[in-house]
């Protein structure tokens, strides 16, 4: 597509407003209420029983990575960002590492715990408390929960991956979560800027 | 009622919701500004409209709606010329709707571009563009930041011919590739050039507009407030009192009329999600226009704040 990246700049490749985008967060978001609400509950279930070291954290992680792909990538994104049809693929080849992941001998034996573990449980609960950091005044309808709003689940990702996964697996499991990390910082930083 | 005729009917109540400023003539008087398309001597208002950023908005009903309301002012003050792209996301098809809305104003220059690196998607993006503007002629037809241009050019000349586009030209933007662009100005026919013109960024008044001229190229500038920073930068300064003998009243209009008017400039495009700044902006369109001697002292004013 692009000839000459030296030829763009950053800001070529956010085409929308912030107003744009926050509007397609509260129609994504709104699109399936309540249902996130139960998707987070499984969550909380697994983290409140600390079930969350087990294999089977991985599989509504995996099914999450899967359904934003599809809903928020490839049904709304795309909409307003020609590369929405692009993060959606990576976030389906996320839900495809963790899902091999469930399938082969990727936990770490343990302990003790290591400042990484503690790191990665400080990651899930961010990414559980995350959608309270939104300082915009937005219903509850609008609010993006972990298992929903990409970012919460990049983080969850990350945290369940260091603070119970082999260091192979980690490095990974992490390379789409942070990518997906980046640009959110990118695009954060060029709101502030323009 | 069944189906058809409801939507016969709701179709005709949108449209008489829009029709009455859309069907009168258009707010012009004895000094709105138009310029010239040089390859055809086509007259036309030399404050067109963008849409990058600004119309795309999704499939949000609400935001499209706000955004048809600026496309209203903009025909209703005059306006023809609208740009858009195959990169700005749904812009293309958030025009469609408004001009749909609007019963697809006569006066519309519809401008869009062909931005794909494969030689074999120019025709699919035509295609596309048409389906998402609901139009099937187009006015101006770009090769996008000079993508591929050998390759586009040759099926953009065969629309031409076919009579799907009336003009054909490339664009650039943030003065980037300009030597690559003059060599193409120099070797290709083409109708328009678009590139990047404002007060503060007037590189291309060196080479590039003189040779545009000779050539008899019509000329867009793209980011003519500098993607609103000349607005962040100055509204709340004075405008020099000089402005009321031009009939500017806000610095939009100071800036628009500084590039106008430029003898090799045919319109410029500024992208606007409000209604009241669609207002200002195609203020620029009416009243005289700065001489070569106010322009200088413009240039100054600008550097002393």
């Amino acid at each position: 597509m692009i000839s000459d990246l030296t030829s763009y700049s950053l800001t070529d490749f956010i085409p929308f407003s912030q107003e744009v985008l926050v509007s397609l967060f509260r129609r994504y978001n709104e699109s399936l209420w309540p249902s996130q609400l139960l998707i987070l509950f499984i969550f909380l279930f697994f983290l409140l029983t600390k079930t969350h070291h087990k294999k089977i954290f991985l599989v509504p992680l995996a099914l999450s990575w899967a359904f934003i792909g599809y809903i928020f990538h490839l049904k709304f994104l795309e909409n307003i960002l020609w590369a929405g049809n692009l993060t959606g693929w990576l976030f389906f080849m996320e839900a495809l590492v963790l899902s091999c992941l469930i399938f082969m001998n990727s936990l770490k034996r343990h302990k003790p715990i290591s400042i990484f573990m503690r790191f990665g449980m400080a990651l899930l609960w961010a990414s559980i408390l995350f959608p309270l950091s939104y300082l915009q005044p937005i219903s509850s309808k609008q609010i993006l929960l972990l298992g929903w709003d990409p970012t919460a689940t990049s983080l969850a990702t990350l945290g369940v991956l260091l603070s119970s996964y082999k260091r192979v697996y980690i490095f990974i499991g992490s390379f789409i979560p942070i990518i997906w990390l980046g640009l959110v910082v990118v695009l954060n930083f060029h709101f502030v800027n323009s | 009622m069944d189906r058809r005729v409801f939507l016969e009917r709701s179709g005709a109540l949108t449209l008489s919701f829009y029709a009455p400023s859309l069907l009168a003539k258009p707010e012009k008087s004895p000094s709105f500004v138009e310029k010239t398309i040089p390859s055809t001597n086509q007259k036309i208002a030399a404050i067109g409209m963008g849409t990058w950023i600004t119309f795309n908005v999704g499939s949000d009903l609400s935001l499209r709606k706000d955004r048809t309301e600026v496309l209203k002012k903009f025909f209703g003050k005059g306006g023809q010329l609208i740009d858009s792209s195959p990169m700005y996301g749904s812009s293309q098809e958030v025009l469609g709707f408004g001009l749909k809305q609007l019963g697809f104003p006569k006066k519309l220059i519809a401008a869009d571009k062909i931005w794909t690196e494969e030689k074999s998607e120019g025709p699919e993006q035509f295609k596309d563009m048409q389906k998402d503007w609901n139009i099937k002629q187009f006015g101006v037809l770009q090769v996008h930041n000079l993508v591929n241009w050998q390759a586009h050019l040759p099926f953009m000349r065969e629309l031409k011919k076919q009579g799907k586009v009336k003009y054909i030209g490339v664009t650039t933007s943030h003065g980037r590739r300009h030597s690559e662009l003059k060599e193409i100005l120099k070797k290709e026919p083409l109708d328009f050039v678009q590139l990047t013109y404002n007060i503060t960024h007037r590189e291309v008044e060196k080479d590039i507009l003189p040779l545009a001229r000779e050539k008899k190229i019509a000329v867009i500038a793209n980011r003519p407030l500098n993607g609103g920073r000349l607005m962040d930068q100055f509204q709340t300064k004075k405008l020099p009192s000089w402005c009321s003998e031009l009939e500017i009243t806000c610095w939009s209009q100071y800036f628009l009329k500084f590039i106008i008017s430029h003898p090799a400039l045919t319109c410029a495009i500024p992208a606007t999600s409000k209604v009241a700044h669609m207002e200002e902006n195609m203020g620029a369109c009416y009243g005289p226009l700065p001489d070569q001697k106010t322009r200088e002292k413009m240039i100054t004013y600008i550097a002393s704040l």
